[in-house]
Parts: C-alpha cells; sequence; structure tokens
C-alpha cells in the first residue's frame, strides 16, 4: 500500500497497447464508483522541457541521460502520484521504474545498478506488463506516425559496457583505413609523433621538392 | 601505484575534495602548472561542469525544485556525463586528470542530505576511485568567511536552506556545512584521504600535495 491509495502501474515498450489498457481500466473503476488518478510520465514541470532537448541531442553520456530520467519521474511523483495516493486514490500509471531500468540495460549499463539507482521510490502495489512481439509492435507505431524517432530506433544502444573501448576500437579502425590510402600514387605517409617542427620541416621539404620538380604538379 | 600505471598505461586520476572555501581549487591549479612543467599531461575537470547537464542543474536550482534525491541525480548525471566524456578517454591514453571535488562530494553532501551511504555509492559505483584523494579540511566558521569575501551571500543549497535546518541563512550554513564536514572526516578515514590542515599557509599545504604526488608517481622525496 501507498499512503492510503493503491499504485497500479502499466509497463511494456511502445506499440504494446498500454493506452487502451489504461483507458479500460480507468472507465472500469469509474464504473465500480471510484474516481482514479490517471498519471502519464510526461515529465515534471522542471525537467520537461529540457530533457525533450537532450533527447534530440548526442552530446550527453547514455549514463547521465538515464540518472535525468530518474530525476524526472522522482519529480512526478512528488508532484502527481504521492498527492492522489495521499488522498486515497487508486492511481493509474502509464509507466514507472521498469522501463527506466530496461532502458538503462540496452545501452549498456548494468540492471542492477539501475534498480538500485531506483530504489528509493515505493514500489507499486501492482504493475501490469503487457508484451507483444516487436514486429507488431514497430508495425503499430508506423500506423500511428510517419517516422520513428531516432532513440526509437535504437540510436544510443550502440553504447556498450565500455563506450571507450569503442573509441580506442573506432580511432584505430580510422588509423588502418588512413594507412590503407598510404599506398596510392601522390600519398606520402609521415611519422607525425615527433615534435612539430620536424614534422613541419619534412613536409615543407616535400613540397619544395615537388616544386622543384614541375612536371608531377602538371600530371593529370 | 606508479607500477600498475604503467602496466595499464593509464593515466593518474587525482581528486581534492573539501568545504567550499577550502582553497582547494587554487591547491589544485597549483598542482597542475607543477606537473605541465615537468611534462606530465595533465587535464582537470570540476565538478558540476557538463556543458549539457549543468545548464539543466542551474535551471533546477533556481526554481529550488530539488529535493535530496533529485539534487543528489541532477549531480551524478553531471558527474556521470564528465565521467565518460571527459575523464574515462583521458585516463586510457595516458592523460592524467585532476577534479576537483569527486566521488566523496556526492557521499559528504548527499550523505549530510539525509540520503542512506549505500544508495549514493552504488549511484556512483560505476566511477573507478582516485589513485589519490587529498581532503582540505576547515572549520565551516572559516569556509563561511573565505566564501563571503568573494560574494555577498551563500547560495540556497550550498546553505543548505532546503533541509530547513534554521531561517537565517548563515546559520544554516554552519549547521549544514559542519553535517557535510563530519561525512567527510569519517570518509576520509575510511578511504585513506590525504588530510590537509587548510587553514595553513599556501605554501605549506602544496608542500604535502606534491609530497604525496611524487610518491604516487614512484619517485624519491626531494
Amino acid at each position: 500500500m501507498n499512503g492510503k491509495g493503491f499504485l497500479i502501474v502499466v509497463e511494456g515498450p511502445d506499440g504494446v497497447g498500454r493506452t487502451s489498457v489504461l483507458r479500460d481500466l480507468r472507465l472500469g473503476l469509474e464504473a465500480d464508483g471510484l474516481a482514479p488518478a490517471l498519471v502519464r510520465l510526461r515529465g515534471s514541470a522542471g525537467l520537461r522541457a529540457p530533457l525533450r532537448d537532450l533527447q534530440r541531442r548526442s552530446d550527453i553520456s547514455e549514463r547521465a541521460l538515464f540518472l535525468l530520467y530518474v530525476a524526472d519521474l522522482a519529480a512526478v511523483y512528488r508532484e502527481e502520484i504521492a498527492p492522489a495516493l495521499a488522498a486515497g486514490r487508486v492511481v493509474l500509471s502509464d509507466r514507472y521504474t521498469l522501463t527506466p531500468v530496461v532502458r538503462a540495460e540496452s545501452r549498456g549499463m548494468e540492471r542492477s545498478w539501475a534498480a538500485e539507482v531506483l530504489s528509493f521510490l515505493p514500489p507499486p502495489d501492482l504493475t501490469l506488463l503487457l508484451e507483444a512481439p516487436a514486429r507488431l509492435r514497430v508495425q503499430r507505431m508506423l500506423a500511428r506516425r510517419r517516422f520513428l524517432t531516432p532513440r526509437e530506433s535504437g540510436a544510443g544502444a550502440t553504447y556498450r559496457r565500455d563506450p571507450q573501448a569503442m573509441l580506442i576500437r573506432y580511432q584505430r579502425q580510422l588509423d588502418a583505413l588512413f594507412h590503407d590510402r598510404a599506398q596510392a600514387d601522390g600519398v606520402v605517409a609521415l611519422d607525425a609523433t615527433r615534435d612539430p617542427a620536424a614534422l613541419a620541416g619534412e613536409a615543407l621539404a616535400l613540397v619544395r621538392a615537388l616544386r622543384a620538380t614541375p612536371v608531377a604538379v602538371q600530371a593529370p | 601505484m606508479a607500477r600498475r600505471r604503467g602496466s595499464r598505461e593509464q593515466g593518474l586520476l587525482i581528486a581534492v575534495e573539501g568545504l567550499d572555501g577550502s582553497g582547494k581549487s587554487t591547491q589544485v591549479e597549483l598542482l597542475m602548472r607543477h606537473l605541465r612543467l615537468r611534462g606530465v599531461s595533465v587535464h582537470r575537470s570540476n565538478w558540476n561542469s557538463s556543458p549539457t547537464v549543468h545548464p539543466l542543474t542551474r535551471h533546477l536550482k533556481s526554481l529550488r525544485a530539488l529535493d535530496p534525491p533529485g539534487f543528489a541525480l541532477v549531480h551524478a548525471a553531471d558527474f556521470a556525463d564528465r565521467y565518460e566524456r571527459e575523464i574515462l578517454p583521458r585516463l586510457r591514453v595516458g592523460t592524467s586528470v585532476l577534479c576537483d571535488r569527486y566521488v566523496g562530494t556526492a557521499l559528504a553532501r548527499d550523505g549530510a542530505r539525509g540520503l542512506p551511504r549505500d544508495w549514493i555509492a552504488n549511484l556512483y559505483a560505476f566511477a573507478r576511485p582516485a589513485d589519490l584523494t587529498f581532503y582540505f579540511r576547515v572549520p565551516p566558521e572559516v569556509a563561511a568567511s573565505r566564501i563571503l569575501r568573494g560574494r555577498p551571500a551563500f547560495s540556497f543549497y550550498e546553505a543548505g536552506l532546503d533541509l530547513g535546518l534554521a531561517d537565517d541563512p548563515y546559520d544554516s550554513f554552519l549547521r549544514f556545512q559542519t553535517r557535510v564536514a563530519a561525512h567527510y572526516t569519517a570518509i576520509a578515514e575510511r578511504q585513506g584521504y590525504v588530510v590537509i590542515d587548510a587553514t595553513l599557509p599556501m605554501r605549506s599545504q602544496q608542500r604535502v600535495v606534491r609530497d604525496a604526488v611524487r610518491q604516487l608517481l614512484g619517485e624519491d622525496p626531494r
């Protein structure tokens, strides 16, 4: 029990039909003579707009984004859920703690870590997890909207447990791809680990040598 | 420690902790110059300075919209962003990083706001412990007078006014920072921080700092 009321959560990924289930739950409880409060996690007063902006950006770590989601959820709990529970109402919440944990896990964070971060929020009295195959869900999502957002399409999920290892691997791959071109005509590879003056000196010498042999410059 | 650094080709992670007004930022600056002059590749990262997260934190602070968990979470978000995008990539390629405040700050401040120690520790469990942490210990009264020499008033959260400890900002600051200092003392003991008396002259403090760093680098004391 949360205060005097009950917290009922409907969870599940997009396109699974949470909205219709919540609507029918609300109508059913109203028919029972109750006045359920429907809470959609649209965000707290302070964080709603900034978070929407951050989701579209890529210059933030996935872990930081997760922690901000949790801060937002905590504020929604304080602003919307807790008062309704204190008034003795049944609260129907469109998602709660399960979604942020799953999103965090999909982006390389450990489930146990994410769950512990969320552990300060009171547990719901009941969580209904809706499940449907991804193909069907995506079909439904695309029936409603022309485009999916990059995050819905998995942006950020390429981050593994170790984004820095990826950074190095990627940069090494670039080294190799560039080095392959070093064999091509007209490309001279220079060792750039030397001090900048020596490097510039060699570069200059090469340019001067080129100017001394105009034939090479005129070649098509 | 130096051997470990050599085998992993990692940069050193050095942190300074202490109350605002303890003079730790000055000491970091001096240490950074010292290391650079000796040819050590070194970078500084300040608490609460992620270009992406900090504007948000500032906004929420101005609304006074942060309860203790909210305060803890946005600061952890700022730290996570800097850790993964600013600190770790540098350590990986052998650049040393000096952190002006690190995990100890969260443990002390969020602990002083009454959050459970285990929960705070988990929040930062992804970060590797610093190789060396200095705690600049200063009485809250001294910290207060140093802060008020630089600006006219304490900020809302710095004075712990969100906790309702006292109506008067100065009283609230002293009560809150006394709690923070108590948490710092316990953490310093538990985690083996190098404790420095921050009321000593700047140069004497810096000497202790450099000696400890020299030891970490595996060099003989002067």
